[in-house]
């Protein structure tokens, strides 16, 4: 009996362990796309942007707006422009990966399409960020990524 | 990791095999454990730690039971208390905090835990073990690996069939591999594949279409519902038939899990042939220790009522999926006592009990029962026109789609199967098609986006 409430005791205690480091994550804010999209605009650097669809998404990454539960993506209308915005959230974690594949293979197409002789093109793209934590999931495309990755951030985890 | 997933089939799925076949004996099983580990840390690699700390739990606890037989109500009670705790405050926590908040007004943290993916299915697994370990419906299991790998087995992780260990026990001792059963399997996983892929996906794009525009009208609703329908039949019993066949590639027969569930005549028969593993889980582990129906009439009730309700809550942390389980509660409950004992034509059944659960799947695909009352009314025309854009594009895009997947809803092409499978050329027939069929898929999965399986999230 003693052997029995000795096991339980110990199961009960590992138990409470892994709760514990499972809850003690700090959770990251639930932020709508709307929010993303005002915060972003309230930027100066966001001037000259434009927002983009669905169709964009798909043609440009081939991600389905429906599989996701929102999206935000800006870019300039002029199509030497590199500049990008994109936040993704995902439905679960399980998308935020092959989001981040689809947004490097997209920097990858884009790197190769101006090698050569889009030098300043080159210059953004070198310098692009992704950011990649719970269901969301970004590409910054940008002169100051920095600045716009910080938003993100503050937003999803302030 | 996901079945209809490029890294899984040409990497994953070869490597596993080649482990699996060449390695003697006993580390056959090993092999197959650690890489069903690997399958499911794939995506969040930290929720490995929960599904080891079930088999330790489980095993440990099983171990106890049996070399302590005066104790063994005990540690029953204790290890079906911590195996539930687990899939409560893992799957559950959000739901009461978000609950309580809203209730009191107060604003109490909701963790930052999302749901470990197969939890649902995995608990069930080792909760049948530890239950019938109980009963003494078979001998402790001493052999951590082969416990291990019941657990683990990534053919039915992650959304099932949920395997009863009194089901598998003599398998796991000596798993049937031969060549037969290996091209019984891949022709079943091929199968399963296609309908995920070829059917499930595409019908699920014309419902995610008509999802977004939120039922314009009476047409919209009813086509969003159909395709709903369709894609969660071809979506999860296309996964079940993926997971026998790769059960039956390694050496294990798995439990169906389908059996044309929308030929049936009444809903109780409908529950008979839809998801038949949580079914016969459910009767077997609450229903039939509740007394089934072999108690008065209000007990009766009270049976169907509580083990609809967890099969509800089973589904998803969301008053939906409650009110969805109720809903079946009480169409049970008057299909027994009441539409049994009318004589309604086959066909007549058959279409109103496939209304019916119709209207069961607008609760479980709405977010909320508000969205949820709105395509109802969007159904029947209340402030809704009979047509609009969204829903005629539908039906002029996908209406030949839908017709076809209806079609194969029905259990004709098994038929078809079996008579032309009789003779050698047939059989090369369906080689054929088959062949053909996968690089179908293939070309499908290269060009498509992520599409995870519906039943994951539970």
């Amino acid at each position: 009996m003693k052997k029995i409430i000795l096991y339980e005791v110990a199961f009960t205690l590992v138990l409470a362990g892994i709760l514990v480091l499972f809850l003690s994550k700090k959770p990251l804010n639930n932020v709508m796309s709307e929010t993303f999209r005002q915060s972003f605009l309230e930027e100066e650097s966001a001037e000259g942007m434009e927002a983009w669809d669905g169709l964009r998404l798909r043609r440009d990454f081939a991600l389905e707006e429906a599989d996701y539960e929102g999206f935000v993506l800006y870019g300039e209308p002029d199509t030497m422009s590199v500049r990008i915005f994109l936040v993704l959230k995902c439905r679960n974690e399980e998308q935020t990966k092959p989001a981040v594949q689809a947004f490097e293979r997209y920097l990858d197409r884009q790197k190769e399409a101006f090698e050569g002789y889009g030098a300043s093109q080159m210059k953004l793209l070198e310098k692009a960020q992704i950011y990649e934590k719970g269901v969301y999931a970004a590409l910054v495309i940008a002169d100051d990524p920095e600045e716009w990755i910080r938003l993100i951030t503050e937003l999803t985890e302030g | 990791m996901v079945f209809s997933s490029l890294t899984f089939l040409l990497f994953f799925l070869p490597l596993t095999f080649l482990l699996y076949f060449l390695l003697p004996g006993k580390l056959k099983l090993l092999s197959l454990t650690v890489m069903s580990l690997i399958f499911y840390a794939w995506g969040e690699p930290i929720y490995v730690l929960l599904m080891i700390y079930s088999i330790s739990l489980n095993y440990g606890m099983g171990r106890l039971m049996a070399s302590h037989a005066e104790a063994k109500k005990q540690v029953l009670i204790f290890t079906v208390v911590i195996n539930l705790l687990m899939l409560a405050v893992f799957k559950y926590t959000g739901f009461f905090i978000e609950n309580i908040n809203g209730f009191f007004g107060w604003r109490l943290r909701v963790p930052a835990i999302s749901l470990p993916i197969g939890i649902s299915f995995y608990t069930f697994q080792a909760l049948s073990y530890i239950i019938d370990l109980y009963r003494e419906k078979f001998p402790v299991q001493k052999d951590l690996v082969r416990f291990a790998c019941y657990i683990t087995m990534f053919p039915q992780l992650i959304a099932g069939p949920i395997v009863r260990y009194e089901d598998i026990e003599r398998q796991l001792a000596r798993p049937k591999v031969s060549m037969v059963n290996f091209g019984k399997g891949t022709m079943r996983f091929i199968l399963g594949l296609a309908k995920k892929v070829l059917i499930a996906n595409y019908i699920g794009a014309m419902f995610d279409m008509l999802h977004g525009q939120a039922a314009g009208s009476v047409l919209s609703a009813w086509l969003m519902t159909l395709a709903f329908a369709v894609q969660i039949y071809f979506d999860f019993s296309g996964y079940s038939d993926m997971a026998i066949g790769l059960g039956e590639m390694l050496g294990f027969e798995f439990m169906e899990n389908f059996n044309y569930p929308y030929i049936s005549a009444s809903v109780t028969e409908f529950w008979r042939r839809w998801h038949i593993s949580l079914g016969t889980w459910f009767r077997e582990y609450v229903y039939i220790p509740m007394g089934g129906n072999r108690v008065s009439i209000l007990k009766h009730i009270r049976n169907i009522l509580v083990v609809w309700l967890l099969t509800g809550f089973w589904h998803g942390a969301g008053w939906n999926f409650i009110f969805w389980g109720l809903f079946y509660a009480v169409l049970l409950i008057l299909d027994k006592y009441v539409v049994s004992r009318w004589k309604l034509p086959k066909g007549l059944a058959v279409l109103a009990t496939f209304i019916l659960v119709l209207l069961g799947w607008v609760l479980f695909y709405s977010d909320t029962l508000g969205s949820a009352f709105s395509v109802y009314g969007s159904m029947i025309g209340i402030r809704t026109p009979l047509s609009d854009q969204a829903g005629l594009y539908a039906l002029s895009t996908y209406g030949l789609p839908l017709v076809l997947s209806l079609f194969f809803c029905l259990p004709v092409m098994k038929v078809l199967k079996g008579t032309i499978e009789k003779s050698v050329p047939g059989r090369v027939v369906i080689y054929i098609v088959m062949t053909g069929l996968f690089i179908l898929t293939l070309a499908a999965l290269i060009t498509e986006s992520y599409n995870p399986f519906l039943y994951f999230r539970f």
